[in-house]
């Protein structure tokens, strides 16, 4: 009995031992959970600080440092998170996506290309806006064999990856992964990195629409440069402004190379200026066809091209040209040229972005084309008409330029007839010869002078501004209605300023413009008496830039409510002029910087007077 | 010795057709006097024997035709060489 106590009582001790042992165990254990159950707690207030510090952090950052912050915020999560790979797939436009990555170090970067064709599973979960993630490969179901593999040889063991979208189109994929060894993804991990993913597409967002906006703001600034070079545009400076506006768009597309081919109305290309190289237009054949049918032709890759563009893939693989776009230049519905750019270097798609700007750049150039050819036309014209009213002014010269011509061919005649008498006589007076022929060259070089005189007035061609002494063109209109003035009993006399400095015009308009004065004023002097039938022509510096011409007259002078309306076309106070000669007149000076008017004399007649601005290239 | 050469007389202001004309005239045996306007032609004496007048027709101040009118007149006489 005494031994059952015994063994009970050392039974009860055992087992309070026990349950004492028990007891502290099962403490030591409560302490230590709630020791790690803290720490797991300290551990996400941790991540959760760092989350929000860097979406705090986002915000605040310029578009030009976004990449490198998402950098940044890779690398703090991701050896936060102890993982070997952290990326962002930024999704562009028409070409590969963007990747940042980062690795610890150590060990290898992901690699930069993520190709969606190596990933077919994860890129079309990805696009449904669905999680990829995967502790371990045998995780992943049997259709996704080709990213398996794909994963295999990149050397992903787990890996998790996450949409990136903010509110519209997918941006881009946030990943992290491991390579060294599986580790598993928990939901509530998850959680957190969503948090970051948004993050990450609110910066990658304000990033697109930035760099949207700089890119609207260059375009704008661009056309508005290029519509302010070509509106006060002049034929002469045509090729000056269009190559600097080509240099200016082919910047802007950030291309090699860019043409403006100028399609002539019977729809030959008529011109072209080029940057870099200019590529003929018959040399594609294919490509103008095309852009004079107003289609816009566009490649990125030579293998694009259908067999009619045979000719055209040659001239591109001579010329090295890789991608293409080229837009007709339409105004109303005419073509009236194309704009080709090419790049040589990398193979480029053509975005809906990109046509949008060519077709606005495209407008500016079209105007330009239809306002140069509009300007050409009218120059025509202008000069068509300039010469006919020269013809017209020459025309009423014709009698005494007929005698100025007569008067050395009569003394050639005589000369000669003399000469062959001088020689049938037995001794024959060499020296008398000798001074006849002398006189015979004269006078054949006299008559020559008014035949060349006449013959560069008649002279129909473009203009050229040169620099020009105005006294010499009035002598020589002087000269030529010397005979006339003579004829008619006028008393001509020339005051001319013979420290007058040089102007910038065409000789023979100018010669136009003063003869066309004269001969107006001629005729104003007809009704008087002989006596009192004066002209005086007078060159005077006006104190300012500018050089006087007038020609003063004693004739019938103007009517007060005339001196404006004789210079509109097809007005005239003649009996039998045609009303363009002033209009013409006007029209030459003012095209020459200066002024055409006309006024009445205190004591009768009337003085035309223009002025030319000095030639200030020429001034000492 | 032959006689007297017959007398023309030339008025022409162009000193070209002047000289040419008085050395084809003078080469063919007739006695030329030229003037350069037809006031220096009336200012000289009256010339009595026939004679000859070459005339311009253009000319300033008075012209040919002006002159042919003054000679044509009742009292008009070619003025002498001498």
């Amino acid at each position: 009995m005494r031994l059952e106590a015994q063994s009970l009582v050392l039974g009860a001790a055992v087992a309070l031992i026990v349950a004492e042992t028990l007891v502290i165990l099962w403490l030591l254990l409560r302490r230590s959970a709630r020791r790690r159950t803290k720490f797991v707690i300290e551990e996400r207030l941790r991540f959760e600080a760092l989350l929000a510090e860097l979406s705090a952090g986002l915000i605040h950052v310029a578009a030009s440092g976004i990449d490198a912050a998402l950098e940044r915020g890779l690398r703090q999560v991701g050896t936060f998170l102890g993982v070997d790979r952290g990326s962002v797939d930024e999704y562009v436009e028409g070409g590969p996506s963007v990747r940042i990555a980062w690795a610890p170090p150590g060990l290898e970067e992901p690699p930069r290309v993520m190709d969606s064709d190596q990933f077919p599973w994860s890129a079309e979960k990805l696009r449904r806006g669905d999680v990829v993630r995967f502790a371990s490969k045998d995780e992943l179901p049997e259709e996704a064999v080709i990213d398996r593999a794909s994963f295999e040889r990149v050397g992903t063991r787990s890996k998790v990856s996450l949409p990136l979208r903010a509110g519209g189109p997918m941006l881009g994929v946030l990943s992290f992964g491991s390579v060294r060894a599986e580790r598993a993804w928990p939901d509530e991990l998850i959680e957190r990195l969503r948090l970051l993913s948004e993050a990450f597409a609110g910066a990658l967002e304000r990033k697109r629409m930035e760099l949207a906006l700089g890119e609207r703001l260059r375009l704008e600034k661009l056309l508005s440069s290029l519509a302010t070079a070509f509106s006060h545009l002049s034929a002469g400076d045509f090729d000056r402004e269009v190559q600097r506006g080509l240099r200016q768009v082919v910047d802007f597309l950030g291309v090699d190379r860019g043409s403006l081919i100028e399609f002539s109305r019977d729809g030959r290309a008529a011109h072209s200026w080029a940057i870099e190289e200019w590529m003929d237009a018959d040399e594609f054949p294919w490509m103008t066809a095309r852009l004079q049918r107003g289609d816009v032709v566009s490649f990125s890759q030579l293998e694009q091209l259908s067999d009619e563009a045979a000719v055209d893939r040659q001239s591109y693989l001579k010329h090295r040209v890789k991608p293409q776009v080229a837009v007709p230049l339409l105004v109303g519905s005419t073509v009236v040229g194309g704009l080709v750019f090419s790049a040589a270097s990398a193979e480029r798609a053509t975005s809906g972005e990109l046509m949008e700007q060519l077709n606005l750049v495209g407008d500016v150039f079209a105007h330009a084309l239809s306002r140069k050819q509009g300007e050409l036309e009218a120059r025509r014209l202008r000069q068509e008409l300039t010469h006919i009213g020269r013809v017209s002014a020459l025309g009423e010269l014709t009698a005494s330029l007929a005698h100025e011509l007569n008067q050395p061919l009569t003394a050639i005649l005589s000369n000669a007839q003399a000469a062959r008498r001088l020689l049938d006589v037995d001794v024959v007076n060499l020296q008398g010869i000798r001074e006849i022929l002398n006189d015979i060259i004269d006078d054949d070089k006299r008559a020559a002078a008014v035949i060349h005189r006449l013959r560069l007035m008649l002279k129909k061609g473009d203009l050229e501004f040169v620099s020009l002494d105005v006294n010499e063109i009035v002598s020589e209109v002087a000269w030529l209605v010397r005979s006339d003035v003579v004829i008619r009993h006028v008393s001509m006399s020339l005051e001319l300023d013979t420290d007058l400095p040089r102007v910038r015009g065409d000789r023979v308009q100018l010669q136009q413009v003063v003869l066309n004065l004269v001969l107006n004023s001629l005729d104003a002097v007809r009704e008087r008496d002989a006596d009192d039938r004066t002209l005086v022509i007078r060159t005077t510096k006006d104190g300012g830039p500018a050089v006087v011409v007038a020609v003063e007259d004693s004739g019938i002078g103007i009517d007060e409510k005339d001196t404006e309306r004789i210079f509109e076309p097809l007005y005239t106070t003649k009996q039998d002029g045609l009303g363009m000669g002033l209009a013409i007149a006007r029209t030459i000076i003012n095209a020459h910087g200066g002024q055409l008017e006309a006024a009445s004399n205190i004591h009768g007649g009337a003085t035309f007077q223009f002025t030319l601005p000095v030639d200030t290239e020429d001034a000492p | 010795m032959t006689a007297v050469a017959p007398m023309i007389f030339v008025v022409d202001d162009d000193l070209a057709v002047r000289k040419s004309l008085t050395r084809l005239l003078a080469s063919a045996g007739y006695a030329v006097t030229a003037f350069a306007a037809p006031r220096e032609f009336l200012a000289c004496e009256p010339y009595t024997d026939p004679c000859c007048l070459v005339l311009d027709v253009r000319m300033p101040g008075v012209t040919g035709l002006d002159l042919q009118e003054t000679l044509a007149a009742p009292g008009g006489a070619c003025p002498s060489s001498s």
